[in-house]
């Protein structure tokens, strides 16, 4: 966790390296949340207004891993 | 001249694209086409792979402490966050720029060697020649010499 101030890497190449982590926790992140949402009964528009992205968009990206998860049925443990 | 994929380097950039998928990347990268030639025993490259001490589980926990430690130089800690349960990517993932760039660096080498068969070798060495990215900062952390790994490489080819 941030202390009291965010620090801004010195070096390019460490400032650069941290832009593509966030990305790739970001897409982590979206993917954990959007199967969180999901289980607890919220729907595809619900999850998409509250990311900002179309609908369309929201279930192109998740639905398939979602049902192949079994998370429209009831929540499987993996 | 154009080199043509053997069938150990088709056999490579598929499992580049599992190894991808089963990551939960949305891209494949050029990290995942190392892991791919770690992970395919049988071809030189993964011999010098092997030979020095690069195996898949290796690599794979190089790639993981460049992103935690990418990641805690903007203040972040990978711990804070709870990402498991979640559910494998389904979608195919599509082709990063890294990993283009990786594949087309190795056509060149191939290329200038007059090499007819592109070899999983030389996607090797046009994964570990690239100047700047997650694989040359992960290898680097993990305290190999990229440079010395690259001429085993060539040589083997």
């Amino acid at each position: 966790m941030a202390e009291l101030a965010t620090p801004s890497p010195v070096d390019p190449g460490d400032g650069l390296a941290a832009v593509v982590a966030l990305r790739r926790l970001a897409e982590r992140l979206e993917a954990a949340q959007v199967e969180q949402a999901m289980r607890a009964g919220w729907s595809w528009p619900e999850v998409a207004e509250a990311l900002g992205v179309t609908r369309q968009a929201v279930h192109k990206k998740h639905a398939r891993r979602l049902i192949a998860a079994g998370v429209e049925l009831r929540r499987r443990d993996r | 001249m154009f080199t043509k994929f053997g069938t150990d380097s088709r056999a490579v950039v598929h499992e580049a694209r599992e190894i991808a998928r089963g990551l939960e990347s949305p891209t494949v990268e050029a990290e995942h086409l190392l892991l791919a030639v770690a992970g395919e025993p049988g071809t030189s490259a993964h011999a010098v792979l092997v030979g020095a001490g690069l195996g898949f589980d290796r690599i794979h926990d190089a790639l993981e402490a460049e992103f935690e430690a990418s990641l805690s130089a903007v203040g972040i800690s990978l711990a804070d966050f709870d990402l498991r349960g979640t559910a494998a990517a389904a979608r195919v993932p599509r082709w990063g720029t890294s990993a283009k760039l990786a594949l087309q660096r190795a056509a060149r080498i191939a290329d200038a060697r007059r090499d007819r068969r592109l070899v999983p070798g030389h996607i090797l060495l046009g994964v570990l020649r690239a100047p700047a990215g997650t694989v040359p900062r992960a290898l680097d952390r993990a305290g190999v010499d990229r440079e010395e790994l690259s001429l085993q490489v060539a040589a083997a080819l």
